[in-house]
């Protein structure tokens, strides 16, 4: 017998496109989809982050996730995926990932990531036709980029 | 600006504002740094030239302007000098910045619709600290911090 508890629920995620590949975000880390015009750049030292966007009254900085996540960010440019992102030391603040296409909320069960995936994968969708990684922001952001 | 990146400073650290054309080599011995190597004579003193392309690490560019610092023999050479303006508010460094800049800057003005990094007179100081001009060095404190004008 089954304990009700014991089964997983879906959750909410927003599926994004990032070159040939869908990512998910947990939907409650994110804040909007925006189309946006100009990343500004102002010199730094974090090769991951691409530049800042002025959102909302807000400066939020752009995270380069494709140099993470190997992948070619081939497509429309101008669109973000504004989410809240965590540091492990407490702050958190939104932070803006350009995405190549339109974005989906689905409702899914997670389930454990599997194999040696890197530490920023949190779990995996089992969609129709594709497998979706499910992306913690803080560490992905925080990450070594991916050769 | 600097490069293509334009900067704010607060007024009351910059003492003068002079052309950039009579500077002099470090002397050997002198005490140089990554990004000081010039210096340039002015009412009579010397001063220590700090390369801003240098310490932001922008591609460099010949000079065309000196900022010298109030309180300090130290000019930061920098390119075209734009204006004044007022800043009303000053927004924080984002979290995911957490490098050198930090020590850069002050924080961020919206300038014109312009994300604009607002620098820390005190990060042209350090190199000072192996410069002998012979001068009597200043306390880093003694160049006065930006007021913030509530909006």
């Amino acid at each position: 017998m089954t304990v009700l508890s014991q089964v997983p629920r879906p959750s909410a995620f927003v599926l994004f496109p990032l070159g040939e590949k869908r990512f998910a975000l947990p939907a409650e880390s994110v804040a909007e989809l925006a189309v946006s015009g100009k990343v500004q750049s102002i010199p730094h030292t974090n090769p991951l982050i691409g530049g800042l966007l002025l959102r909302r009254g807000r400066i939020v900085p752009v995270c380069d996730a494709a140099r993470v996540l190997a992948t070619s960010a081939t497509g429309p440019k101008g669109l973000y995926l504004i989410a809240n992102r965590r540091f492990e030391d407490g702050p958190q603040e939104w932070t803006a990932i350009g995405v190549t296409g339109d974005c989906e909320l689905c409702n899914a069960v997670m389930l454990p990531p599997t194999g040696k995936l890197p530490s920023y994968v949190v779990g995996l969708l089992s969609l129709e036709e594709e497998i979706v990684e499910v992306l913690d922001l803080g560490r992905l952001a925080s990450s070594e980029v991916r050769k | 600006m600097v490069g293509s990146h334009r900067f704010a400073i607060a007024a009351n650290a910059i003492e003068e504002i002079r052309g950039a054309e009579r500077l002099m080599p470090l002397s050997p011995g002198a005490g140089g740094s990554r990004v000081a190597h010039h210096t340039f004579d002015a009412r009579g003193r010397r001063f220590l030239a700090v390369d801003a392309h240098l310490l932001l690490r922008i591609a460099e560019a010949p000079p065309q302007h000196i900022l010298v610092l109030g309180g300090a023999d130290v000019g930061v050479l920098v390119g075209t000098v734009d204006r004044m303006h007022d800043i009303r508010e000053i927004f924080p460094l984002p979290f995911a910045l957490r490098g050198e800049e930090r020590r850069w800057y002050r924080g961020l003005a919206l300038i014109d619709g312009q994300i604009t990094p607002v620098l820390d007179p005190a990060v042209f100081l350090g190199s000072r600290e192996t410069f002998r001009s012979g001068i009597a060095p200043v306390a880093v404190d003694q160049v006065r911090p930006l007021e913030v004008v509530p909006a």
